[in-house]
């Protein structure tokens, strides 16, 4: 009797169990990155996050990246001035800069903003792999266009200005695109600043700071700012003494509107021409000391060293996505086409082909998710505080801290009190003493410069192979493979050449490995 | 042809090359809305360029393909895209050397020649075998219709020497440009841009007996050894400026202490680039010396288009962002390689081809 019982309680068990459904929940995701199966049995709500960012892009790009970027691509090329003037272009910015998880419709770039600030909350990998690797296989143009404004902020979000970051909220809040725009590059030496050892070699420039009464005063030109012609704010690397670049560094917040602020010219792109990459000139611009990110000389190792770890990754996955755009495109190029009275694609060398893309488009891109998941875990840690304020009472917060009596009273006092030396001083302490310890920023450039050269001479490699097993009819701009191609170009060398990426991956992983095996037996005899 | 003979020519159109194609004028001639540079056209026909592989007793250079090689070669050390307008106007004029019909040879050939050295001259361009063109023959007459792709400056030349191929037979028309239901649709190319290239509509477009200027299969193949052959010049032209440019840029560049041309990871690179365009340019100087024969200027082609793709996005890479910029020249350079591996074949079907006909199969007719 009581088998039977149990046999009965058992056969319950099933039946409920077989209710919930299967345990593995198959998505179009999942079949990109494979991880997140198991991060999804520790962490349901952050593969919830990935999936969702995913979705809201993937409409994006098919409903207006993929139509729109060859047109703009020619566009570019016919004037390269034509970002202010043309609406439909801001139409496209504004459509895509809402993306977002929140109910809060106004506009924001895709992104990390806690949802107490009515911003996604995504992390880094949510971010990166659906954000920047799905719009990048549309059009690495727009991916760059909204993620630089990422690459500009960090510097901000690293020094933790939390009033200046308020600032910039307010104005989204308002409708208004407030861009920030990342410039660091010297007009004679581009990758210099991007390693502190090769920015205190430098021979030469092109910017001069100098300490006056209540502030700097910044002179001369910084080379190849991403959005810098369309940019409300531009973060600057500078330094107070040629001779010890790196020791006086600082990292400047502008605003674009600053007396003696210009842009100089466009610069006539090969590829990624959604986005202006301009010539920035200061011309005696007065920064007040509350705008200098952080204390002085430590400008270059968070606004550099850091800022560029966290984003090489984000570049990483444009490569990728660069790659994976070929792919896709390529793979229903060999469905349609007829060959000798058979499709394209049951040709063994098209399939290998297509196998040796598919590989190294998953390599690297597991290559990207290794950094992404170092950065989760340091954004995670700066975001846990606010998670302890109910979900409920986000919106009401909201309320009053963007109320427009309140925000300028609130802002201003915020600007003296994490304006100051004295907290700046203890942020930069606490930052890198508890969050971002060394160790953790050595593993990030390593590992986020790592995969970055091997995204990009991938896209490359296979934007060639492709046009070239496509042929002479098909190089017409008729699946848009040549302008990946000329895109992936860019990836090569932005956000430090490949060169000096893989110095940078030697720098800060090979020279602290530890030595295992015992050379001194070895003499030759 | 002679050592000296190549070295007074070579040496020669390096002049013109160097003073007609400056930089700017270069990176002007690359953008897609400036017009069709005529003025060095007309420049190059004064000096007989436009006429290298014609017999002289038509009043042709008669270079052979070493001399056609190294004229092109210049001419794409300063613009592939312009050699390329070279490239096609000569090998169009192939298939009409072989002419004995004095009206004929009237009608298509002599107004090239002797527009030559006019202000205007009249060109023509080469179409190869294409499967969306198909040919009907009625009686004494012929109808085209379909798509050729892939055709260079067919907007402004007035002359297509066109290969049709129907099972098996090669026939090759001469079809003035201004013919009834011919529709040009030029298109957004990625490289060769000074020589604009075009889509080409064939709306039952008709001819008569007098347009066949050829019907056999070894006019095409010698077309098609003076393509491979130029093309490989072009490839091999492309490579010497990326190199060129390179070694100059290394040279002045400060980085880490040091100009980078004393990096060794630089200097690696320029190695690669140096060793392979020595390579190609012997590869090209055995294939011209022994006529192209059997697959050796498809090997010259192949070799140096490939070579031409690496060696210019090497040359981008060195110069860094500057390179990636229109302003310095060197991007021109990757787009034009890429061009230069798919016309007139894609490098990697051709090598598949000319396995499969090393194995037994049939001689395979482009495109």
């Amino acid at each position: 009797m009581s088998l039977i019982k149990a046999l009965k309680v058992l056969e319950n068990t099933v039946e409920t169990v077989l209710k919930l459904g299967p345990l593995y929940k198959p998505s179009l995701v999942k079949t990109f990155f494979p991880r997140l199966d198991w991060i999804e049995r520790y962490d349901p709500q952050y593969v919830e996050d990935v999936e969702e960012s995913f979705r809201n892009v993937r409409e994006y790009v098919d409903k207006y990246v993929v139509p729109n970027a060859i047109e703009y691509h020619k566009k570019a090329e016919e004037d390269r001035y034509f970002y202010d003037k043309d609406p439909k272009y801001w139409e496209l910015m504004k459509t895509g800069g809402l993306l977002r998880r929140g109910k809060e419709d106004y506009y924001q770039m895709l992104g990390l903003w806690p949802e107490l600030f009515g911003g996604p909350g995504l992390g880094a990998m949510a971010t990166t792999f659906a954000a920047i690797d799905e719009m990048s296989a549309g059009c690495a143009g727009f991916s760059v266009a909204f993620n630089d404004h990422w690459l500009g902020l960090l510097p901000i979000i690293l020094t933790a200005r939390y009033d200046i970051i308020y600032d910039i909220l307010a104005e989204e809040r308002n409708g208004e695109i407030a861009y920030v725009a990342y410039a660091i590059t010297d007009t004679t030496g581009g990758s210099d600043a991007e390693d502190a050892d090769f920015y205190n070699m430098a021979k030469e420039f092109s910017l001069d700071v100098e300490k006056v009464e209540g502030g700097y005063v910044l002179n001369g030109t910084r080379q190849f700012t991403s959005n810098g012609y369309i940019a409300k704010y531009i973060t600057v690397l500078g330094h107070l003494d040629h001779k010890r670049p790196d020791e006086t560094s600082c990292f400047f917040f502008v605003p674009t509107d600053s007396e003696g602020f210009s842009c100089g010219r466009n610069e006539e792109k090969m590829g990624q021409r959604f986005y202006p990459t301009t010539v920035t000139n200061f011309d005696h611009v007065f920064v007040p000391d509350e705008y200098l990110l952080g204390p002085v000389g430590t400008g270059f190792y968070t606004g550099g060293t850091v800022t560029l770890a966290a984003s090489r990754a984000g570049v990483a996955a444009i490569g990728t996505g660069i790659a994976r755009g070929v792919y896709e495109r390529f793979l229903e190029y060999a469905r349609e086409t007829e060959i000798n009275g058979h499709k394209l694609i049951d040709e063994n060398d098209i399939q290998m082909a297509l196998g040796t893309w598919q590989r190294e488009i998953h390599m690297a891109r597991q290559g990207y998710m290794d950094s992404c998941g170092l950065l989760d875990s340091v954004f995670i840690g700066i975001l846990e505080p606010l998670k302890l304020i109910p979900e409920s009472m986000n919106s009401m917060i909201r309320e009053v801290l963007f109320d427009p009596v309140v925000q300028p009273i609130l802002s201003s006092i915020l600007h003296k009190i994490m304006g100051s030396n004295a907290c700046k001083g203890l942020i930069d302490k606490v930052w890198y003493d508890y969050v971002m310890p060394e160790d953790m920023v050595e593993r990030l450039l390593g590992y986020s410069s790592s995969a970055k050269p091997f995204a990009g001479d991938m896209a490359v490699r296979i934007a060639t192979e492709a046009l070239n097993l496509m042929g002479p009819r098909y190089s017409t701009y008729r699946q848009g493979i040549e302008k990946l191609l000329c895109d992936a170009k860019l990836n090569q060398i932005y956000e430090g050449t490949n060169q000096v990426n893989t110095i940078a991956s030697y720098k800060m992983l090979c020279t602290k490995q530890p030595g295992r095996h015992d050379t001194s037996e070895v003499v030759l005899k | 042809m002679k050592e000296e003979e190549i070295k007074t020519l070579r040496d020669s159109v390096r002049e013109f090359a160097i003073k007609e194609l400056p930089r700017d004028i270069v990176l002007e001639i690359d953008m897609p809305k400036t017009p069709f540079p005529w003025g060095i056209i007309k420049k190059g026909g004064e000096l007989g360029y436009l006429s290298m592989v014609l017999p002289e007793r038509d009043g042709g250079q008669e270079l052979d393909l070493e001399g056609f090689s190294v004229v092109l070669e210049e001419f794409a050390k300063g613009s592939a895209g312009v050699a390329n307008i070279f490239l096609v106007h000569n090998v169009a004029q192939i298939p009409l050397m072989s002419l004995t019909d004095r009206r004929m040879r009237d009608q298509f050939l002599t107004p090239l020649v002797e527009s030559m050295r006019s202000d205007r001259p009249k060109l023509a361009t080469i179409i190869f075998p294409q499967p969306d063109i198909s040919l009907k023959s009625e009686r004494d007459r012929y109808i085209i219709s379909g798509r050729a792709d892939f055709v260079f400056n067919a907007r402004n030349v007035d002359l297509f020497t066109m290969f049709i191929e129907t099972d098996g037979e090669v026939r090759c028309f001469a079809v003035p440009t201004d013919t009834e239901g011919i529709v040009v649709k030029e298109v957004y190319a990625l490289g060769l841009r000074a020589s604009p290239m075009a889509l080409v509509e064939f709306n039952n477009v008709e001819l008569i007996e007098d347009n066949l200027v050829a019907t056999s299969k070894e006019v095409l193949e010698e077309s098609l050894i003076y393509t491979n052959i130029g093309v490989a010049s072009l490839a091999l032209g492309v490579a010497e400026t990326g190199y060129r440019y390179a070694l100059d840029y290394a040279k002045q560049r400060y980085q880490a202490g040091t100009e980078i041309i004393n990096h060794r990871h630089i200097r690696r690179m320029l190695g690669d680039m140096f060793v392979g365009i020595e390579t190609a340019r012997s590869v090209i100087s055995r294939a011209c010396k022994e006529g192209g024969n059997g697959y050796l200027s498809d090997v010259a082609r192949i070799s140096s288009a490939d070579m031409a793709m690496s060696a210019a996005t090497d040359a981008v890479q060195v110069h860094g962002g500057y390179g990636y910029m229109h302003d310095t020249g060197v991007e021109i350079l990757m787009r034009d390689a890429e061009y230069c591996q798919v016309y007139p074949d894609s490098t990697i079907r051709r090598k598949i081809d000319i396995i499969a006909e090393e194995a037994g199969a049939d001689k395979k007719i482009y495109i």
